[in-house]
């Protein structure tokens, strides 16, 4: 095995700790320890650590006011709770039962969306346009004064398309529904001003942006119905019950601080990155394509998403894992299985290509090596594949 | 040293098997097949805890494991011919399918893009005579033997194959998996179809063809109806339980069962019993055109010396004394001594 070299593409799937990250978090282990819900001295200075980081995160989205955002357990827990609270909330203020999502979102919207329509929810799927993209007036047609809750990811996480949420959620305000964005792969990665852009509710995780897994937020715009998933003890204005994850908060504050003095000069480097890699393997090889519309203002500056013709994108994962090169294919959520992808069905790629589709997702740590480190090596790999194809011969056998 | 990638279902024999060529200094990977929804976190194999296992196990030995998504394929391969052939009054051996189409053809497609050497499984079965003339032999351990599951293999398929627990004895296999501190070494075995929940198949069957239960009539040898039933996919040759209808003299045994006319024939045990058995869909390794062997009807079932005879790639067996029980759909195999010489699905047995 040729493990000498190597590079981590995946991004997107998760990131390492910053060490900025992890020096933040380590006092809140080993001294402050205290449980910020307690009257004592112990839980005083918690208390502090914990509404300090609240209002740095807070200021770091755009939050009109640091009570508007709740620390979750993780992106999808957010996401959750965002869809079914609002639903339920929404629908007991007597807003309608109407319901849209798109077709292009994580799973942790898609399952709640599901489980609302068993619960009698009228669910509509919207499909973006070829580009990837949500359009406003497709939106439009499809909302009324029935609809309770529109949620549109603002970032894709396998094509890394950039929706228009300003604009989606005035179409939303129209017809008098709330509007959310699952954030996860945008702050800290483009511009996000949640009072700016008028949202009612998002998304966050922590380990997307170099801090610690197993910490989510999500923000709640002030005066939007809500009912919470978890109840107990009543933390978190009673929106979210459970001991705060005091350390996780602190390292997710301080992971997002860290984005945002970054990110006009990471957008500038991983931009020139993505491109090399588009550039690369699109110049290398015949019989590609790319996912998404590649405009600068739609699509964020580090992630690619590419279709290799006539080859399965297994194939390809696992000959560049055994040389050392980390990189996803369809969607790497579900334990490592591999189904075509529901973002490219529904972006109109066809079943048999977007089966042999890459995802790579570049970050702070991404080289210009390790770049050209995967354009050297998967163009043989991939001759190789598709000379041992039938159906790449079937497809293109003249061409090539 | 061979690269070799290794089936994982997260049981003890793959374990073990993983771990054999390990310690033979192979390059070795393990890949665990998704072969239908994992709904049921705690089913056998394919089931999530399964796939940790097999994960856990790969960990353990220091190797690379991958989950390959089968589910398509294996929906295509194997669940639709297995409710077809149900409906068709029937009784199929899905294992057999499995092995035949998904293991040694669509999995070794796949690792043979990883530039596999060879595919290796769990199974208790041998292969002698290597390069180019390799055949397939019983395992060692006769009680475990799964030589009838792997009957279809060509001769292709064994020389790219390795079955590292042919020649141990299961409590070996367990005692080396303790040895190796493998951490599925007291994993309970699954005996049932993987992809039935529960091990009902008239339940799965009732679900998957709703329209292949029309009610009819149960009768007697004599064609006189003894009872009613709610559809000839819940019954199978041989089958006692389930009948709903007792009295009468003596025990009575599904004898037949014909789906064009929903009607299900029982009979006395002793009607059961068969000598000539027709085969198709056979694969053959022997040169002659007739000869002495002996044949298994079912997994289990103790061979019996029968003479065999190919004629127009068609087999028939005509045994030297009679079996009971034989169902059509399930594969006859014949074997030389240890070694499979053929076999075929079995179509009319009486």
């Amino acid at each position: 095995m040729e493990t000498e070299r190597s590079a981590f593409l995946d991004y997107s799937a998760t990131t390492p700790v910053d060490q900025r990250v992890i020096d933040a978090m380590m006092p809140h282990w080993t001294e402050g320890w205290g449980n910020p819900n307690s009257l004592y001295r112990q839980g005083r200075d918690a208390f502090r650590v914990l509404e300090a980081a609240r209002e740095s995160f807070a200021a770091g989205i755009g939050a009109a006011n640091p009570t508007e955002v709740i620390f979750t357990g993780c992106g999808t827990e957010s996401d959750d709770s965002a869809v079914l609270g609002i639903a339920h909330a929404g629908m007991a203020k007597g807003k309608g039962r109407h319901v849209v999502v798109s077709a292009i979102e994580h799973k942790g919207i898609l399952e709640p969306a599901k489980l609302l329509s068993k619960q009698g929810f009228d669910v509509t799927y919207l499909k973006p346009r070829e580009d990837g993209l949500v359009y406003p007036e497709d939106l439009r047609a499809v909302v009324s004064d029935e609809t309770v809750l529109v949620s549109i990811m603002h970032v894709n996480n396998e094509i890394g398309t950039i929706a228009p949420i300003a604009e989606l959620a005035a179409v939303t305000h129209e017809v008098g529904g709330y509007f959310h964005t699952d954030a996860v792969q945008s702050i800290g990665k483009v511009p996000f001003d949640a009072a700016a852009v008028g949202i009612d509710a998002a998304s966050f995780s922590a380990h997307k942006i170099y801090g610690p897994k197993g910490v989510g937020a999500l923000y709640l715009k002030r005066g939007t119905p809500f009912e919470p998933l978890l109840i107990g003890g009543g933390q978190e204005s009673k929106k979210r019950s459970g001991t705060q994850n005091v350390a996780g908060i602190v390292g997710f504050a301080k992971a997002l601080e860290l984005m945002l003095e970054d990110l006009p000069a990471e957008t500038v480097r991983l931009t020139a990155l993505r491109d090399r890699v588009v550039a690369g393997i699109t110049g290398s090889m015949p019989n590609t394509m790319v996912n998404g519309t590649m405009d600068a203002a739609s699509h964020t500056s580090n992630i690619a998403n590419i279709v290799i013709k006539g080859v399965e994108g297994e194939s390809m994962l696992l000959q560049l894992d055994n040389r050392g090169i980390a990189v996803s294919t369809g969607s790497a959520c579900s334990s490592g299985s591999l189904e075509p992808s529901h973002v490219l069905l529904a972006i109109g790629c066809p079943a048999e290509l977007a089966h042999g589709s890459l995802r790579i997702s570049l970050g702070r740590f991404t080289t210009a090596e390790e770049v050209e480190y995967l354009i050297e090596v998967l163009p043989p790999i991939v001759e190789r594949l598709r000379a041992m194809s039938p159906v790449y011969a079937k497809m293109f056998g003249d061409e090539s | 040293m061979a690269r070799v990638f290794v089936a994982m279902s997260g049981g003890v024999d793959s374990s073990v098997a993983a771990a054999l060529l390990v310690r033979a200094g192979h390059d070795v990977t393990g890949v665990t097949m998704q072969l239908w929804p994992s709904g049921d976190a705690e089913g056998g194999c394919c089931s999530v805890d399964a796939t940790r296992d097999a994960k856990r196990v790969c960990d353990s030995l220091g190797i690379a494991h991958y989950t390959l998504n089968f589910r398509e394929f294996f929906e295509t391969a194997v669940i639709e011919p297995f409710c077809e052939e149900y409906a068709a009054g029937r009784t199929p051996n899905p294992c057999i399918v499995c092995n035949d189409i998904v293991k040694f053809e669509e999995l070794w497609r796949r690792v043979a893009l990883q530039d596999a050497d060879y595919l290796a499984t769990g199974h208790y079965a041998r292969i002698v005579g290597r390069d180019g003339r390799s055949r397939l032999a019983r395992g060692l351990d006769a009680s475990k033997d799964q030589s009838y599951f792997l009957y279809r293999m060509s001769r292709d398929q064994l020389d790219r194959t390795l079955f590292p627990v042919g020649d141990l004895a299961k409590r070996e296999v367990r005692s080396l998996a303790r040895e190796f501190g493998l951490p599925t070494a007291d994993r309970a075995e699954s005996q049932e179809i993987c992809f039935v929940p529960g091990g009902d198949v008239g339940a799965f069957l009732r679900q998957r063809r709703p329209e292949a239960f029309v009610p009819g009539e149960i009768v007697d040898a004599t064609g006189q109806p003894i009872g009613t039933h709610r559809g000839t996919p819940s019954f199978t040759v041989g089958q006692r339980r389930g009948l709903g209808v007792g009295g009468g003299e003596g025990r009575r045994y599904v004898t037949a069962v014909d789906p064009a006319s929903a009607t299900v024939t029982v009979g006395p045990r002793l009607s059961l019993r068969v000598s000539r058995i027709s085969v198709r869909d056979v694969v053959w390794t022997g040169d002659e055109c007739e000869a002495e062997l002996d044949v298994a009807v079912r997994y289990g079932s103790r061979p019996v010396a029968a003479t065999v005879s190919l004629y127009h790639g068609a087999v028939t067996a005509e045994l030297h004394e009679p079996v009971e029980g034989v169902a059509p759909g399930q594969a006859l195999v014949a074997y030389d001594g240890d070694v499979v010489v053929g076999g075929g699905v079995i179509e009319e047995a009486r």
